[in-house]
């Protein structure tokens, strides 16, 4: 590409087959695009398999090639059905492992949090609470629990927070409905339920015992309907039905 | 008598044919930004926001709600090195690793000599308001975060060189001001330093309903002279979590200062003869709702207000200012007002133009004073982006640069459009940049368009790398270029 000067480690390679990647860019098969080796040789004609991250997107693609390696299709391609199901499971898996506590259950209700709800029966309505577009509508969801899959066991029900706001900065994460059932991967990093129950604009109109101690979901892949949950390859932990059992 | 009268009217009217001939004779090209390498991307890229290099005008950086397309840890510019011919991604906008969001609110500003570009940023992940700055930003280094804090919304950035030394500008509406005077300009005095200090400025004097409004927009004139403009909120009705949020008496602000923004008491020189006070208040008592999101009455975009200000290039006096409202009684969801003063902010023409079910607003004026004003109005459920220009302020010519649906594709978050768009000149040039449905079809442009990513124009469907496979329609950034 002509954005990318030439260079001893820069080439044009003929992409024979993407391994894995997200959908924007698993249809590449075919196409040359422009590689930067960080380390390492290639010989023209020669076939490699190549692990890089793009760098600029424009009339074609540039990667950087963090390693190479002579290629071995036959045996990456049995694993890889589609490239983004191949790495959408391997991003599941992450927040698998990131996960505090993962469930299997049934969404019994949603509804505000129960101090905001006291706050309105009593009255005790701030002076001024911040009126900002990225407010995440913070709501509280039960989940009746049927499995455990990761985390302490013996749980009937579990709580967690979501953003209900569909600004830009929460859409993406997952909006909890009555009924709705799957895995939920939670997460009680206090960072991250600051921000999910906070909001940056509602801060100071929260007292701080509201930020601390909460489960979260907040990532895509951080509920699962049960359809989609089983099936995933990387996740045999979920290949369960009841508590306990394998 | 009555022939000099006659000749009079003539040479009035030969004038305005004049002008209406040098307006009509403008070049627009007008780009979808979206590059070919992404083609298949389905992504809401909206709110988007542009800066020139005012020293090669070939090197322009844009800016939309767009992740980094292999979710790396870093958000993309667009970038172009022709003039906006053509454009690529480049990911250096630091945000979090595996974050499907990209960034959330940013706005760049290169300074005068070329040599950095500056930025503010809400950081996906942690919300936290960044400023930013590069040497190269077509390499992939990543930009430089230069301070942080939490509880601010929607920096708007501007830098420029002076005496050698960055001026780095960027407005914001910081919740963490005391007393809910909440418009904010962050400034540095030299911003090409190592480690820049910022200096926080509270530009509101007045009391509020608890906060100003969202908008705080800085704009500078190169002979030292600093406007911005914000929104004074006074009351408000309704609740904001149920979408029924209105600010029922707004101000809107235009403060002044004359050294920089460097003044002992910055933002103060001009005074409202009414109350005494720092900040001329344009109009008061203004009326709008201010939505947590859109609805189809609002094309899916949700509504909360409209500031724009620019500053003549050629004589600081001359400031043109847009601002938003819902006149009472009216069935509209907001109407644009364009208004102009001659004499440094102390007082203002009534309007100029009204624009009324219409957001996004943008005003430039160019080396030879002349203005445009963009803008997205709803019309029969579509989304028509206009740039109108004028010489003097009573003529003005309108170009339709997009016409598409304002109900397909349907939003996945808010805002639809996005809560800004931006336009700026370029000596006698003007470039713009907006949001728009994508859907390959010429009458959606009427004034031409070229794109980037595959597209077939004659079965109107965008098409994957392949050439072959659909691709559902989207919200693209559009950049357009006015040679004048």
């Amino acid at each position: 590409m002509a954005a990318v000067p030439a260079g001893k480690n820069t080439i044009v390679v003929r992409v024979d087959e993407v391994i894995e990647s997200l959908e924007v860019l698993e249809d590449y098969a075919g196409h040359d695009v422009t590689v930067q080796l960080r380390t390492g040789r290639v010989k023209s004609g020669e076939q490699y398999t190549f692990y890089s991250n793009p760098e600029i997107f424009g009339e074609s693609l540039v990667v950087q090639a963090i390693a190479h390696e002579t290629a071995v299709p036959s045996a990456l391609t049995r694993a890889a059905a589609k490239p983004s199901s191949t790495l959408r499971d391997k991003l599941a898996r992450a927040r698998f492992d990131a996960a505090d506590l993962v469930v299997a259950g049934l969404v019994t209700s949603v509804r505000v949090t129960p101090e905001a709800a006291t706050a309105a029966a009593r009255g005790a309505v701030p002076k001024w609470k911040p009126v900002s577009e990225h407010d995440p509508v913070t709501q509280e969801a039960a989940i009746q629990v049927t499995a455990v899959h990761k985390g302490a066991r013996g749980r009937k029900e579990v709580k967690l927070r979501f953003p209900r706001s569909t600004d830009v900065r929460w859409y993406q994460a997952p909006k909890f409905v009555v009924g709705q059932q799957g895995v939920f991967m939670l997460h009680t990093d206090e960072k991250a339920a600051k921000v999910a129950v906070r909001g940056a604009a509602v801060a100071a109109a929260l007292p701080q015992a509201d930020t601390q101690g909460f489960h979260t979901a907040l990532h895509p892949l951080d509920f699962l309907p049960l359809n989609q949950a089983v099936g995933v390859p990387a996740m045999p932990e979920l290949h369960t039905d009841e508590e306990g059992e394998q | 008598m009555a022939a000099k009268k006659t000749r009079k009217t003539t040479k009035a009217r030969t004038a305005k044919k004049k002008s209406a001939a040098k307006l009509a004779a403008s070049n627009v090209f007008l780009i979808n930004m979206i590059p070919k390498a992404l083609s298949g991307e389905t992504h809401q890229d909206s709110e988007p926001h542009l800066t020139v290099n005012l020293s090669n005008t070939k090197q322009i950086v844009g800016t939309a709600f767009t992740p980094d397309p292999a979710l790396g840890p870093n958000a993309p510019l667009y970038v172009s090195q022709d003039g906006g011919n053509s454009w690529m991604l480049n990911s250096i906008v630091p945000s979090t690793a595996g974050s499907s969001l990209g960034t959330g609110d940013i706005t760049t500003s290169f300074n005068s000599n070329a040599s950095r570009l500056y930025g503010g940023i809400l950081r996906s992940g942690s919300g936290k308001m960044e400023f930013l700055r590069t040497s190269s930003f077509s390499s992939p280094s990543a930009m430089a975060v230069l301070k942080s804090r939490s509880n601010a919304d929607q920096p708007f950035t501007t830098a420029t060189t002076l005496g050698g030394k960055d001026r780095v500008y960027i407005g914001s509406n910081d919740f963490s001001a005391p007393g809910g005077r909440t418009a904010t300009i962050d400034q540095s005095m030299d911003g090409g330093l190592s480690a820049p200090t910022f200096k926080t400025i509270r530009v509101e004097k007045r009391s509020t309903v608890g906060q100003n409004g969202p908008q705080t927009r800085p704009i500078f004139h190169a002979d030292g002279t600093m406007y911005a403009a914000f929104y004074r909120w006074r009351t408000s009705t309704g609740d904001f979590q149920a979408n029924t949020f209105v600010v029922t008496s707004a101000d809107v602000i235009v403060v002044r200062d004359d050294n920089s923004g460097n003044s002992p008491q910055p933002y103060t020189a001009l005074v409202d003869a009414g109350d005494g006070l720092a900040g001329k208040r344009v109009v008061t008592g203004k009326r709008f709702p201010f939505m947590i999101h859109g609805t189809g009455a609002t094309g899916q975009q949700r509504i909360g207000g409209c500031l724009s200000i620019a500053v003549s290039p050629v004589n600081s006096s001359i400031v043109f200012l847009v601002w938003g409202d819902k006149p009472a009684g009216s069935t509209d969801f907001l109407t644009l007002h364009v208004t102009r003063s001659l004499d440094r902010g102390v007082s203002w023409s009534a309007d100029l133009l009204t624009i009324p079910s219409a957001t996004n607003g943008a005003i430039a004026l160019n080396s030879v004073g002349k203005i445009a004003f963009l803008y997205q109005k709803l019309k029969n459920f579509r989304w028509v982006t206009h740039v109108q220009r004028s010489i003097d302020g009573a003529t003005w010519d309108d170009l339709i640069l997009a016409d598409t649906s304002a109900t397909n594709p349907i939003k996945t978050f808010d805002p639809y459009l996005g809560d800004y768009c931006h336009l700026l000149a370029t000596g006698k040039d003007f470039c713009g940049i907006f949001s728009a449905g994508n859907t390959p079809n010429l009458a959606n442009f009427p004034n031409g368009v070229k794109y980037q990513r595959n597209a077939n124009f004659a079965t109107q469907r965008l098409l994957k790398l392949d050439g072959v496979t659909p691709v559902p329609a989207s919200v693209d950034p559009f950049f357009f270029r006015i040679t004048e």
